[in-house]
């Protein structure tokens, strides 16, 4: 039984397969065509799937999408409606790309998968975001909580999940979104959305939320924990192009302006900035402003999504949580959650936002329609993989020098002794990852001991904004005494998805991937779900004595994640990365010749 | 549908949309308006909608 499941036509489009409950393949079409948060029909991710299961569109048995298009467009045109005539500009936007695009994505899958339409099923947008956590966890009985911006009409549910059943108990509707208000900010702060979010969260720990008074403002929340925005702070609902109204500003003052760098005193300025300027003292004190509303936003953003789960706990109770939705890659907020909640377990799955729904709906459908077995993702690698000849093969298309070291720890050692020289490994490994996160198979590495080390990462590849902090890949085992995290913090800690304290005594062993709060986002790996990682981590600290690597994702700036050899040497030819190694070679930037 | 709708330049697109928005909408918003609740302004004890759907919902997957 193959099921295939299907996202796109919002952002990160993506395609997974499941045959007999068991996942085969998943990824994210901006993998293939390289376009960041590609958000057209997943074909590269679908063949990707099909040749990963030796399989031929002809057996595939299902397809499932992960939203209902109509009620979407049901949603669209109401809402235009309830904000007539200011909603113009929305609705003309809008209709445009419905009733040319989005529409007929049924027609569209019939025709280009060659698939009969009663073979197509349409999961409802947040009970996909529920199945790609529930049906992927170790659970046979959850309380599921989903927590986006908004799918159809639903932006935040409440419900249940016992073995082959999810029931959806309680949900909050557009345009109410917490998603939408983080959006909203984030767009205020000068980023982009359904991108800059991260940023946000990592800017926040430089300000203080002495404005979060004027957050609350923002919304009315009620007593169990649900609430509804006060919509004349906002536009997303009549238009497009922004999603804050004059009266934010009034509020907050004068927006950032997104072509600006941000820093403070405390995050400094970096070389790649290029030249301080003239008023850098008066340009610090503007930028702590917009950080102050950053950690404000935080503040009431954490508030509001615990407030959410112990009220879930109430209507759904069970010792279990399954969290989904883009709210829970707030990694900030994650970290918290076992202190703030009453729940023991938590489940997320890496790709907890829209393209984990393409997950969710193929589940779904297996779970429910078929009774399949149970799965439980442990890791993120359901990406592609690369042989030794294609890897070869681009390494000597581009003419490049490289060698072959086939023992495994003869290799580490040459890695590691460039790591502890300040040198910066582009690390090209097995399976792509699932989700937004690199976990050790399209990463760059760097010592974690090196305090000047962030910059240089910076200033050679990622070119990031200095507020940003990086992660770190921790060796199992070690996670206790290194960061302050509870007893049994689940599997989201192996996919990166929460931020801890640094344990104190470790906070000046490892400054590199310790943030401005003393804080940092572990990696826990597992030599069951990644031996080739493993060893490499685990040789570092026989070398060092730290058990941990700076990890961050293989790619520059406003790019995917690399996926094929060719992309990590480009990216590796275009950066500043002094080694690449990919499988058993290494390879550097001196020419064949 | 869709193959008579995309010989239809954007340009087209926007003013029918617009005069379709402004003329033909404008009395289904009045009607409507005070009905669509999400966007109701009645204070209220809570914003959850209390549903329930089930997995044994077989009609659940085939609506689009
Ligand atoms: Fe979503």
């Amino acid at each position: 039984m193959n099921i295939l499941g299907i996202s796109c036509d919002y952002h990160d489009s993506a395609a997974v397969l499941v045959r007999d409950g068991i996942l085969v393949s998943a990824a994210q079409e901006e993998r293939f065509t390289r376009l960041k948060n590609d958000s057209s029909i997943p074909r590269h991710a679908v063949d990707f799937c099909l040749s990963q299961g030796n399989i031929g569109l002809k057996d595939i048995d299902r397809v499932a999408f992960y939203e209902k298009p109509f009620r979407k467009f049901h949603r669209i045109l109401l809402s235009s409606l309830a904000t007539y005539p200011a909603g113009l500009p929305f609705f003309v936007a809008a209709m445009r790309s419905f009733l040319l695009e989005k529409l007929w994505i049924k027609n569209k899958i019939i025709e280009e998968l060659h698939i009969p339409e009663d073979r197509v099923s349409f999961v409802p947008h947040h009970i996909s975001h529920g199945a790609s956590t529930f049906f992927a966890s170790p659970y046979c009985d959850a309380t599921i909580v989903t927590i986006d911006g908004v799918g159809e009409w639903a932006t935040s549910t409440i419900g249940k999940g016992k073995d082959n059943n999810i029931t959806v108990m309680a949900e909050q509707q557009f345009p109410h979104s917490l998603g939408l208000l983080y959006s909203t900010i984030t767009a205020f702060l000068g980023f982009e959305v359904n991108e800059g979010e991260y940023k946000v969260m990592g800017m926040a720990p430089f300000g203080k939320p002495i404005y979060a008074d004027k957050i609350w403002k923002l919304l009315n929340l009620f007593p169990d924990s649900s609430f509804r925005l006060n919509l004349e702070y906002f536009s997303f609902q009549i238009s497009e192009s922004s999603p804050y109204s004059s009266k934010l500003i009034s509020l907050l003052g004068k927006p950032r302006d997104p072509g600006s760098h941000f820093f403070t005193k405390r995050s400094g300025f970096p070389s790649y900035f290029g030249k301080k300027p003239a008023d850098y003292a008066k340009r610090c004190e503007e930028n702590q402003h917009f950080a102050d509303i950053a950690a404000s936003l935080q503040y009431v953003a954490e508030h509001i999504i615990f407030s959410v789960i112990r009220h879930a706990y109430t209507i759904a109770p069970s010792k279990n949580l399954c969290l989904a939705g883009g709210v829970f890659l707030n990694s900030v907020a994650n970290g918290k959650l076992q202190k703030n909640t009453p729940f023991q377990h938590i489940y997320i799955q890496p790709a907890a936002g829209d393209a984990g729904g393409a997950l969710g709906a193929a589940l779904y459908v297996n779970r429910t329609v078929y009774q399949s077995k149970p799965f439980i993702m442990t890791h993120a690698y359901w990406g592609k993989e690369f042989s030794e000849t294609e890897i070869l093969h681009a390494a000597k298309s581009y003419n490049l020098s490289f060698r072959k070291i086939r023992n495994t720890r003869k290799l580490n050692t040459v890695i590691i002794n460039a790591i502890m020289n300040e040198k910066v490994v582009g690390w090209f490994n097995g399976r792509s990852e699932w989700g937004p996160r690199a976990l050790g198979n399209r990463s760059i590495l760097a010592d974690p001991r090196d305090p000047a080390i962030k910059d240089i990462v910076n200033t050679k590849i990622k070119f990031r904004e200095p507020f940003r902090p990086f992660a770190a890949s921790v060796l199992a085992g070690h996670e206790h005494e290194i960061f302050d995290i509870p007893a049994s913090p689940g599997l989201p800690i192996n996919f990166m998805l929460c931020v801890y304290p640094v344990n104190k005594k470790w906070r000046k062993k490892i400054p590199a991937v310790t943030h401005v709060n003393g804080t940092s986002r572990p990696q826990v790996v597992n030599k069951k779900d990644n031996k080739r990682y493993w060893e490499l981590i685990n040789d570092f600290y026989k070398k060092t004595g730290v058990p941990l690597l700076l990890n961050t994702s293989f790619n520059i700036k406003g790019e995917p994640i690399v996926n094929t050899p060719t992309d990590a040497i480009q990216t590796f030819l275009t950066s500043e990365l002094d080694l690449l190694v990919m499988g058993n070679f290494i390879i550097t930037k001196q020419s064949n010749s | 549908m869709k193959k008579i709708l995309v010989l239809i330049s954007d340009i087209q697109m926007t003013i029918i949309m617009t005069i379709f928005y402004l003329v033909i909408l404008a009395p289904f918003s009045l009607f409507v308006k005070s009905k669509i609740k999400p966007f109701k302004t009645k204070k209220k004890n809570s914003n959850w909608e209390r549903i329930h759907i089930t997995s044994n919902n077989k009609d659940l997957m085939k609506q689009y």
